[in-house]
């Protein structure tokens, strides 16, 4: 039976069956659940009536960070390549986001990577907002993410790589009071079951408390203690590719103590090599200065190039090779394993 | 014979200069000024918007800023004189206000979406008087305050932040928002003329090296994120870039000059890569009816 798609509507926010017959799920309509039809005080008259009222609009993606079920339009389509970033609050990782999508605004490629697209603009603007003079504000700083754990948000950046090929990329932008929350309870852990479909889990370490002797213990202890919770508790696999960011490096670079800290740094890194050896983990460490202060030399983004080309092009689902991950009905792996190669 | 139909969308923010070039097309296609120009086969039966738009041009004055909720459309009946194709121009002129109004409601009027949904070409206004850039504090303070160690600058920061409001988003952001939407729409490929505006602005800088930029550099230098995003979705949108100056030049500051012309249509400056500008403001509109 041929359903007239001009007289339906779709619960699910951005979907634009109504207009072209599409579903953002892409179900036959016949099949899908989430289409109802419009009622009658929905009707538009059309025509002459072109008041800007609720029954001649029609409603689009609004563009912000997506919630768990809206990136499925995303990861439903491509092989999405999903990049968790972890960490204390203030440790710079919504910093990185805002810098990494302001780099394409400022030229025309950055580590050769082309800018295609995204459905999450206006996020991406909010959070780069308090380091412009659109403001106000006399130093830049990135608003504290908001704790939600149990409503994560993603940004999405479609990219281009040097081959032509497209790349899907979502991004967690998860409050640091939940890292914090899961270093200390293995059940909360378990529950985070997103953590197993991560391609990439991104471990950020202040290197500006790094470089203070009373913070670089307490700062080193809570990052580890985050790694740990979560491959303990089987939360996240070995298969997930792990990279260790040090970052705010312009801070660092900046003190009169920044050898002792770069000596401290080298211990950590020798201390993860330990407790997680080459045969089993894969993990690579970043020195990385998102925004870095106006005194600095470092440029502007300094290290994510190296990092961009390591999440663009790697991802946990192997060519011709089907990883088995085993999700329960409902959970958030589970959404993000809809698309296999 | 029937003549081939050609939906065509002026799109833009507002003050982008989408009325100034209709009025300026206008001009030009019906009083064959320009040789090589589209011209106009039959009278549309609702000139009475067109001319009043012409007489406004003539006299080298602003328009009046269409308000959000009015659609005119248009339709113009055309000649490319060059290869004999006709077709007729459906043309709604849109306020920029309205595209203002979806990027921030996330809305669309059934209307426009009717309309996108049967369209066969976009030109897409830039107007470079009034792009928004993100600027970084940062970038501020390094010139502003080169001798001040960080920790200074952030004991002084009395910070009050402003919030972030739509109109904050910088010009490319929206643009690429909004073709985005349009996107999700489209049935097949669509062409689009990206017109720079005021191009009178660049070419005449002082800034050398900047007057020197054809139109397509222009867009990679100010715009790269949109460049970028039309470069990467060509699969979608077909583009040719032009460098226009509807004007001829400021309003008020250059009346004498632009008013001393034999010909109206010779103030009209058309950039297209590295030409030399002509005056056929109808390039975009050929390129559009053209089957390739």
């Amino acid at each position: 039976m041929e359903i007239d798609f001009t007289k339906r509507k779709c619960k699910i926010e951005g979907c634009t069956v109504a207009i072209n017959g599409k579903c953002v799920e892409g179900l036959d309509l016949t099949v899908c659940t989430n289409h109802e039809p419009i009622g009658e005080n929905e009707k538009g008259e059309g025509g002459d009536d072109k008041s800007w009222n609720d029954a001649n609009l029609v409603s689009f993606y609004l563009g912000d960070a997506l919630s768990l079920d809206e990136t499925y339009g995303i990861t439903s389509n491509s092989l999405t390549r999903l990049i968790m970033l972890a960490g204390r609050v203030d440790a710079g990782k919504t910093t990185l986001l805002a810098s990494l999508y302001d780099l394409f605004q400022m030229q025309t490629s950055f580590a050769d990577y082309t800018f295609a697209g995204s459905k999450t603009l206006i996020g991406f603007e909010k959070r780069c907002h308090e380091s412009r003079l659109a403001s106000k504000r006399k130093d830049p700083k990135t608003e504290r993410t908001i704790f939600t754990p149990d409503d994560p948000k993603f940004l999405h950046l479609k990219l281009r790589n040097p081959a032509g090929e497209n790349r899907d990329l979502l991004f967690t932008d998860i409050s640091g009071e939940h890292f914090k929350q899961l270093s200390n309870s293995t059940d909360e852990c378990k529950k985070f079951t997103m953590a197993k479909r991560a391609d990439h889990f991104a471990l950020f370490l202040d290197g500006d408390l790094l470089s203070s002797i009373e913070e670089r213990q307490q700062t080193k202890i809570n990052a580890l203690a985050i790694l740990r919770s979560l491959t303990e508790s089987g939360a996240l696999p070995e298969e997930t590719k792990i990279q260790v960011i040090f970052s705010r490096w312009d801070l660092l670079e900046s003190k009169n103590e920044k050898q002792a800290a770069k000596n401290f740094i080298e211990g950590i890194k020798t201390e993860i090599k330990f407790k997680y050896p080459d045969t089993k983990w894969n993990i690579l460490f970043f020195e990385i200065a998102s925004r870095p202060d106006f005194t600095s030399n470092l440029p502007f983004g300094h290290g994510i190039d190296k990092l961009l080309k390591i999440w663009a092009e790697e991802s946990i689902y192997v060519k011709d090779k089907k990883l088995d991950f085993s999700f329960e009905v409902n959970s958030d792996g589970r959404q993000f394993s809809q698309y296999t190669a | 014979m029937e003549l081939s139909k050609n939906n065509c969308i002026l799109m833009g923010l507002p003050g982008s200069g989408k009325s100034t070039f209709l009025s300026a097309v206008w001009h030009v296609a019906e009083s064959a000024e320009v040789s090589d120009a589209i011209k106009v086969i039959a009278l549309p039966e609702n000139r009475e918007y067109l001319n009043n738009m012409r007489n406004t041009w003539l006299g080298c004055k602003d328009l009046e800023r269409n308000k959000a909720e009015s659609v005119k459309p248009i339709s113009l009946s055309v000649e490319n004189p060059l290869n004999g194709s006709m077709g007729v121009f459906n043309v709604p002129d849109l306020a920029g206000e309205m595209y203002e109004l979806q990027f921030e409601s996330r809305k669309l009027g059934k209307d426009f979406v009717d309309m996108v949904k049967v369209a066969h070409g976009i030109v897409l206004f830039i107007d470079p008087d009034t792009l928004k850039k993100p600027v970084h504090i940062a970038d501020v303070q390094k010139v502003l305050q080169p001798q001040k160690s960080a920790e200074s600058v952030k004991k002084e920061a009395a910070s009050d932040t402003k919030p972030w409001k739509h109109k904050e988003a910088p010009t490319q952001v929206a643009l690429v928002d909004l073709l985005q939407v349009f996107s999700d729409f489209l049935v097949n490929k669509i062409k689009i003329a990206i017109v720079v505006s005021a191009w009178d602005l660049i070419i005449e800088s002082p800034d050398e090296e900047y007057a020197k930029l054809n139109p397509e550099e222009w867009l990679q230098k100010e715009l790269p994120l949109l460049w970028q995003f039309l470069e990467n979705n060509n699969n979608v949108f077909n583009k040719s870039i032009y460098g226009i100056s509807a004007q001829g030049g400021q309003y008020g500051k250059d009346n004498s000059k632009l008013q001393n012309f034999g010909k109206p249509s010779e103030r009209i400056k058309v950039q297209i890569g590295n030409s030399t500008p002509s005056h056929d403001i109808t390039l975009p509109f050929k390129w559009l009816l053209d089957e390739g």
